[in-house]
C-alpha cells in the first residue's frame, strides 16, 4: 500500500468499513420513521438536532443511518455484480484469445453486441421480466457487463500467448488447458484486478440510475440511488435529501476511480518490474 | 554404424497466406547422429527457426509441413497430437534465444522447474529436487538451492539462459535444439553458454542443432553443418570440409564476409543484394541474383540437391555434372 493517494484510500476504507459495521455504527434503524424529524435539516443548519446529524427525510428517516446502510447495499451489490461480469467475462475471454479461430470471431461478436446495446434499455428488459430485487440486480448487472472483461482478457490473453515461457511450456509437453490456468491467467490477473476495481465506482452508479429508476433496489431496503429518487420531489425545500445520496455516490465513485488508477500503476509490469 | 537420432529428408513447410503460398523451408534434408552438434547457419528469414519449430510440432495453424522427420525412427509427422506432446518436454527440448522472456515472471524457478519434472516423468517430489540441484550444479550455479526459491527478475540473462539449458536437459533428451541461445547474451556470457552445450554433449550424450547466424560459433561447436538460404539448404556437410573447402558460392560468399583480424583499413565483405521475398521467388536457383558465379541456366532451372563428397551436398549447377 506503499504509495497509495492517501485522502481517497481513506474514503474507499471508510466506505468499506461503513457497509461491514452498518448495523453496529448507525445511530437508527434506516427505515425507522420519526415525525418529530420530518424534513429536520443537518446539525449545522439553524434548526438541526444533534439527534440526526445529516438531517431526516420527507418520512423523518435518519439520512445518516441510510446513507451508511446505503454502502453496504451498494458494496455488496456492485461485488456480486462484478464477480459475475467478471467470471463469465475472463472464462469466454480466455476461450476466445486461446482458441482463436471461429469460437474466438463468434464470441467476440456477441461481446459487440453487448457493448453496442444501451445499458439501461437492456437493464429495463431484464427486471421488467424477472421483477425487481437485490439478485435481480446482480444477475442483470453481471448479464451486462461481462463483455468488457472478455474483450480485456482477450486482448491480454494474445499478448501473453506470444511469450517465450508459454512456447517453452508446450515444447516442455504440458497440455494447453494447463498453460492456459497456470501461465495465462495468473499473468491476465492485475489487468483484470485494476479493470474490476474502476468497474466498481461504474456499477455503483448503474446501480443508483437502476434505483432512481424504481427498477433497482425497492424500499424498505436503501440504496443511495432510492434516496436520490425519494429526495427528489423535496429538492426546493430540502436540498438536503438529494445532496446528501448524491455526494455519497460523487465521493465513493471518485476515490474508488483514483484508488483504481494508483492500481493499475502500481501492477503495471512495465513499471514494477525490470 | 549408429543409428542416427533425428533423420530428416525433404522436409517441406509452407504457409498459407493472404498473398499466396510461401515456401519458408524447401526440401531440407540431413541427419544427426547421438552426441553430434548440428549447425544451421543462414542470414535472418531464412528458414532457420521455422525448420526448428516444425520439427517439434510448433507451427501455426496455417502451416503446412511434408516430408519426413524421423526421431530414432519413428516419423514425427505421423504422430497424433497426443504422443507428440509425450515426446515434446521428454525426447526433445528446447532452448529459446532471449533467456529474460523465456521464464513465468510469477512463478520461482524452482516452481518451474519442478513443474517440467512433474510433468514429464514420474518421480517423487524429493527426487524431483534432487534432479533440479544435480541440474542446476551441472551448469554451474552457485548455490543452487537458493537460487530455487529466486524469481526470474532476481538473476542475470546468463544466469537464466543456464538454468533454462539445465531444464531443458533434466530429462535427459535425445536431442536438444537451441535457437541462437547466444544471441540475446553478451560475448563473454556467450562462451559459457557453448562451453555449457559441449559439456551436455559429452556428458549426456544428447545430439544438439545450434540454430545461429555467427559462424565462428559453428566452426569451434559443431560437427556438422547445414546452411540455408531463402528456405533450401544449399551445403550440408561436416564443419571442417566445409569452412576449409565450400562448395556453394553462397558458402563461399559467407565465409569472405567473416572480419578477420589483421585486416586492419580494408572493406569488409559483404553479399551484395538481399535475401529474395519468399513469396515471390526468382525461377531458378534463388540465390542467383547475389550469386558472383551465376550461370545462365541459374536463372531459369532450379538446381537440385547432390552429393559433393563423403556426406556432402551442394545444391548448386556448378556441381551438377559431378553428380553420380
Amino acid at each position: 500500500m506503499r504509495g497509495a493517494p492517501i485522502l481517497p484510500t481513506g474514503l474507499v476504507a471508510m466506505f468499506v468499513l461503513a457497509a461491514i459495521l452498518a448495523p453496529i455504527i448507525a445511530p437508527w434503524d434506516p427505515a425507522e420513521q420519526n415525525f418529530l424529524a420530518s424534513l429536520s435539516p443537518p446539525v449545522w443548519i439553524d434548526e438541526g438536532t444533534w439527534s440526526n446529524l445529516l438531517g431526516g427525510d420527507n418520512l423523518g428517516r435518519d439520512i445518516l443511518s441510510r446513507l451508511i446502510y446505503g454502502a453496504r447495499v451498494s458494496l455488496i451489490i456492485a461485488l456480486f455484480a462484478i464477480a459475475l461480469a467478471g467470471s463469465i467475462g475472463v472464462i469466454l475471454g480466455l476461450i476466445a484469445g486461446y482458441a482463436g479461430g471461429a469460437l474466438d470471431s463468434l464470441i467476440m461478436r456477441v461481446v459487440d453486441a453487448f457493448l453496442a446495446m444501451p445499458f439501461i434499455l437492456m437493464a429495463l428488459g431484464f427486471v421488467a421480466a424477472l421483477g425487481p430485487s437485490v439478485t435481480n440486480i446482480i444477475l442483470v448487472m453481471g448479464i451486462t457487463n461481462w463483455a468488457r472483461y472478455a474483450r480485456l482478457v482477450r486482448g491480454e490473453v494474445l499478448s501473453v500467448k506470444g511469450r517465450d515461457y508459454v512456447a517453452l511450456a508446450r515444447i516442455a509437453g504440458q497440455p494447453r488447458w494447463r498453460i492456459g490456468l497456470r501461465h495465462i491467467l495468473p499473468n491476465v490477473a492485475n489487468s483484470i484486478i485494476v479493470l474490476a476495481t474502476l468497474d466498481l465506482g461504474r456499477v455503483i452508479i448503474l446501480e443508483s440510475s437502476l434505483s432512481f429508476l424504481g427498477l433497482g433496489v425497492q424500499p424498505p431496503e436503501v440504496s443511495w440511488g432510492l434516496m436520490l429518487a425519494d429526495g427528489r420531489a423535496y429538492m426546493t425545500v430540502a436540498w438536503w435529501l438529494t445532496v446528501m445520496p448524491g455526494l455519497a455516490i460523487l465521493l465513493a465513485v471518485l476515490s474508488l476511480n483514483i484508488f483504481g488508477d494508483w492500481l493499475r500503476d502500481r501492477l503495471d509490469p512495465r513499471q514494477s518490474r525490470d | 554404424m549408429t543409428e542416427p537420432v533425428l533423420d530428416v529428408r525433404d522436409l517441406r513447410v509452407s504457409f498459407r497466406s493472404r498473398r499466396g503460398s510461401v515456401r519458408a523451408v524447401d526440401g531440407v534434408t540431413f541427419s544427426l547422429n547421438p552426441g553430434e552438434i548440428l549447425g544451421i547457419v543462414g542470414e535472418s528469414g531464412c528458414g532457420k527457426s521455422t525448420l526448428c519449430s516444425s520439427l517439434v510440432r510448433m507451427l501455426p495453424n496455417n502451416a503446412h509441413v511434408a516430408g519426413e522427420i524421423r526421431y530414432r525412427g519413428e516419423n514425427l509427422l505421423d504422430k497424433s497430437d497426443q504422443e507428440m506432446r509425450s515426446i515434446r518436454g521428454r525426447d526433445i527440448t528446447m532452448v529459446l534465444q532471449n533467456p529474460m522472456t523465456a521464464m513465468d515472471p510469477l512463478f520461482t524457478v524452482g516452481s518451474q522447474f519442478d513443474e517440467i519434472l512433474r510433468h514429464n516423468a514420474n518421480m517423487p517430489q524429493k527426487t524431483r529436487r534432487e534432479r533440479a540441484l544435480e541440474m542446476m550444479g551441472l551448469v554451474q550455479i552457485p548455490s543452487p538451492a537458493e537460487r530455487l526459491t529466486s524469481y526470474p527478475h532476481q538473476m542475470s540473462g546468463g544466469m537464466k539462459q543456464r538454468i533454462l539449458t539445465a531444464m531443458a536437459t533434466s530429462l535427459k533428451p535425445g536431442l536438444l535444439l537451441a535457437d541462437e541461445p547466444t544471441t540475446a547474451l553478451d560475448v563473454t556470457i556467450q562462451e559459457q553458454i557453448l562451453r555449457l552445450l559441449a559439456d551436455i554433449r559429452d556428458t549426456l550424450g544428447t545430439a544438439i542443432i545450434l540454430v545461429t547466424h555467427d559462424l565462428g560459433i559453428v566452426r569451434r561447436l559443431t560437427d556438422r553443418v547445414v546452411i540455408m538460404y531463402a528456405g533450401r539448404a544449399v551445403e550440408t556437410g561436416e564443419t571442417e570440409t566445409i569452412f576449409t573447402e565450400p562448395k556453394h558460392p553462397y558458402t563461399r560468399a559467407l565465409l569472405a564476409s567473416i572480419p578477420r583480424i589483421g585486416h586492419i583499413g580494408k572493406r569488409l565483405t559483404a553479399i551484395d543484394g538481399q535475401i529474395p521475398d519468399l513469396t515471390n521467388l526468382p525461377p531458378g536457383c534463388a540465390f542467383a541474383p547475389r550469386c558472383g558465379s551465376v550461370m545462365p541456366r541459374c536463372s531459369v532451372d532450379d538446381p537440385v540437391s547432390v552429393t559433393v563428397g563423403p556426406g556432402r551436398t551442394a545444391r548448386c549447377w556448378l556441381h551438377q555434372e559431378t553428380a553420380p
